[in-house]
């Protein structure tokens, strides 16, 4: 869609031979327009960094498929950047903000033999606290011999964790869950710098309050419940496209919602087995 | 036959002054000894000398000629044990490495090639002991006897006194005083009567006249020394365990007054893993604060180390995210558990193995600094109970093996689990978690585990809430019929 729009630049008619440097189109820009001769908008050349609006960008961070081709569609780069930042909006516990990611992760730790570390909530002691479940996981295809989790103690802690690990050049993926708390203001810029200079992606979650404030993650998205184990991915920043657009995708996981079975009771009507009836089905 | 003999002199004053980062070196030090009421001045360093302080001579004396003299007690116990430390260290370069009085000789005709010959290896020798914080002089010899001597003479003009060859002892060995002999003070009452003062002059002496008048003993140790009499030496056994400690001069709480300390350690504790073919994969850091407190900091390693570069990182990291809480006046290291070493592959290419040792390398580093049960690793197990279905794994642990992941249960599983069911409130007989609950699928009974004092009898359904949170909930249908959370599919 997004590349039938002619921007105000207009299109680019022919392939450049070689990207200029940003200094050589100022002096051009600058010059009288004889001595440069006519140069038709469309044809100027453009610096890599700098793109025309609805066109979509060459991206300079190769990206690697998310596991929904309708969310692919509308990613920079066709799926999940292998370096950056993933700023992921969420406050509800349970429509399948994990299972959004999950399928690119198991197929990138598959192939790329690398690892992953998961940055937990820090939890107090007398909290409820959730894990990672181990099974669920299998189920995902995640390689457990090739993730390790850590939980903070604080959420300063989790960010030294993160920033350690992507800069490390170690790990390819890193999760962390940044619950409620302000953050120190250069935190998210630290863990960009240090995804990209490390090559290594990171999803942050957070909850949808921190849509109020900039973020400098290149990819940033909101996650909302839709009906019958659907989830609703708003892109809310995205680099080169148009931001605003929302996907509908059903997480593999909830896959048993979409289809609900005839047979479940509801809770008031459901009655435990009782031991007469187990003996009875014994004696025939 | 060649020895390497290495002598430290002044060793108490070098002892003593290393649990001090130089601060000492300018002000007048003794070490004092002997008894409580009229203690003695055993040694004395620089400054304290230029004051024309003595071995010898009492501390109220040395006090009268020094405004703001540091004394500090000499400990025979501990000499010894860094003597013993050290020799475990030099081991690390040939196996025969035998105490001295002052210093540790080395038999290393063996090691040569290894090193690449002799300055080398004396070169590594001194830096390495200059990292243990050691001042050391070194004296080569065909016969340990004789390497000592003249490693004591180096002492005097500072370098490596060397005699490769064995028919050139009598004439290098010829100005050592003999006082260097460390004799029984008898006799050197009578030598000196005698006016013999070095080796030259006992040697013009009549042979049987010198061993008739002085005895058997000295007349043989000086046989030794020029290679006339054979002088077996017993090697020292590394022993298994590591354990050594640094007693701070200063107390302080500064994290890195502390981590050069330990780094001292670590250098000594590299020396002996070296020297024992092991590495550690556990060692374990004592701060004394008092008499009675002590903070006990555990390392562990997944991948066995040796280098103490590799765990004062990890020291390091500990340090600075929870530094100590009071003033530390002795530190000492010990290894809890070690392993065979088992080489360092060398590659010019960045290879798989390198990737793998950078990835345990963050591992360790961020245990080390939030404690261990804070990094951990999952894995599933083949068991209905879903809080038995997975285990957790403190990170150095050994990883989970590589297996086809296993699922026993074709029924979904969330990806988030409670680690304690939480009860859920019912109202007109829905269980409420934000929200009335709906179940959508449903139920998977589980009935097992009566056999090891852990039953279960529940009966799971996939559940929705007003919000399309999806829930795993589960009812306890033997015992008490409550619902509760157990998982969400996140």
């Amino acid at each position: 869609m997004a590349s039938n729009v002619p921007g105000f630049l207009g299109t680019r008619s022919e392939p450049l031979a070689k990207p200029k440097k940003l200094y050589e189109y100022t002096v051009m820009s600058s010059l009288p327009r004889a001595a440069a001769g006519v140069v038709p908008v469309h044809a100027f050349p453009l610096h890599p960094n700098v793109f025309r609006v609805g066109e979509r960008p060459t991206s300079a961070v190769a990206a690697q498929p998310s596991g929904f081709a309708a969310l692919d569609r509308e990613l920079p780069g066709g799926g999940w950047p292998c370096a950056g930042l993933v700023d992921i909006a969420c406050d509800a516990w349970g429509i399948g903000e994990m299972s959004l990611v999950m399928p690119g992760l198991a197929v990138g730790l598959k192939a790329r033999e690398a690892h992953a570390l998961w940055i937990l909530p820090p939890c107090a002691a007398r909290q409820m606290s959730w894990v990672p479940y181990a099974p669920g996981l299998v189920a995902q295809g995640i390689a457990l011999d090739q993730l390790a989790l850590v939980r903070p103690p604080t959420v300063e802690e989790g960010l030294w964790c993160a920033e350690q690990a992507l800069r490390s050049g170690a790990v390819a993926y890193v999760l962390i869950w940044l619950d409620g708390q302000r953050l120190p203001s250069l935190a998210l810029k630290r863990l960009q710098q240090a995804a990209m200079g490390g090559g290594a992606a990171a999803f942050v979650f957070r909850p949808l309050a921190s849509l109020d404030s900039p973020s400098p993650a290149p990819l940033r998205l909101a996650l909302h419940a839709g009906a019958q184990g659907t989830l609703r991915v708003e892109l809310v920043k995205r680099r080169g496209l148009p931001d605003g657009h929302a996907v509908l995708l059903t997480p593999r996981s909830m896959a048993c919602l979409a289809r609900p079975a005839a047979a479940v009771p509801s809770p008031a009507a459901w009655q435990p087995p009782r031991r007469r009836d187990v003996l009875d089905a014994f004696r025939g | 036959m060649l020895w390497l003999s290495v002598f430290i002199p002044e060793l108490s004053l070098q002892v003593a002054l290393r649990g001090t980062l130089g601060h000492l070196n300018t002000m007048p030090l003794v070490l004092a000894e002997g008894p409580a009421n009229r203690p003695l001045v055993h040694a004395a360093n620089e400054a304290a000398s230029a004051l024309e302080i003595v071995p010898g001579m009492p501390v109220a004396a040395a006090q009268a000629r020094a405004a703001g003299l540091v004394i500090l007690p000499r400990e025979v116990a501990k000499e010894q044990a860094v003597l013993r430390q050290l020799a475990g260290w030099l081991t690390q370069f040939t196996p025969m490495a035998t105490l001295e009085s002052q210093g540790v000789s080395l038999e290393v005709s063996g090691s040569l090639r290894l090193f690449g010959g002799l300055a080398p290896l004396a070169r590594r020798v001194r830096l390495g002991l200059r990292a243990l914080g050691f001042h050391a002089v070194l004296g080569v010899a065909p016969v340990p006897r004789a390497a000592w001597l003249l490693a004591r003479m180096a002492h005097e003009r500072a370098g490596v006194r060397m005699c490769r060859d064995a028919a050139l002892l009598a004439a290098r060995l010829s100005e050592v005083p003999l006082h260097h002999f460390d004799w029984p003070l008898a006799s050197m009452a009578a030598l000196s009567a005698l006016g013999l003062t070095r080796v030259r002059d006992v040697l013009v002496q009549p042979r049987a006249a010198f061993r008739k008048r002085l005895g058997e003993a000295l007349a043989d140790d000086l046989d030794r020394a020029l290679g006339r009499l054979s002088d077996p030496r017993e090697a020292y056994i590394v022993p298994q365990r590591f354990d050594a400690s640094i007693d701070l001069v200063f107390d302080t709480a500064d994290a890195a007054r502390l981590t050069r300390f330990a780094e001292r350690l670590l250098v000594a504790l590299e020396g002996h893993l070296r020297a024992s073919g092991a590495a550690a994969t556990a060692v374990a850091l004592d701060f004394r604060h008092g008499r009675e407190r002590v903070t006990e900091m555990r390392f562990g390693s997944r991948t066995p180390l040796r280098a103490a570069s590799d765990w004062i990182k990890l020291i390091r990291e500990r340090l600075a995210a929870r530094p100590l809480d009071a003033p530390v006046i002795a530190i000492a290291l010990r290894t809890e558990s070690t392993s065979a070493w088992s080489g360092e592959t060398q590659s010019w290419l960045p290879s798989h193995t390198t990737h793998r040792e950078r990835w345990e390398g963050l591992l360790d580093r961020i245990a080390s600094r939030l404690g261990s049960p804070c990094v951990f690793t999952i894995d599933a197990k083949g068991d209905h109970r879903p809080e038995s279905a997975w285990a957790a794994a403190a990170h150095p642990a050994q990883p989970c093996a590589r297996r086809p992941p296993q699922r026993i249960t074709p029924h979904a599983r969330p990806l988030m689990l409670l680690t304690q069911p939480k009860s859920l409130v019912t109202l007109d007989g829905a269980p409420q978690h934000r929200g009335a609950l709906t179940l959508v699928a449903g139920p998977e009974r589980i009935e097992t585990g009566w056999w090891d004092g852990k039953p279960v009898a529940r009966d799971y359904f996939v559940a929705v809430n007003r919000q399309h949170e999806v829930c795993w909930v589960y009812r306890d249908y033997r015992f008490g019929r409550q619902w509760f959370l157990h998982g969400v599919f996140a």
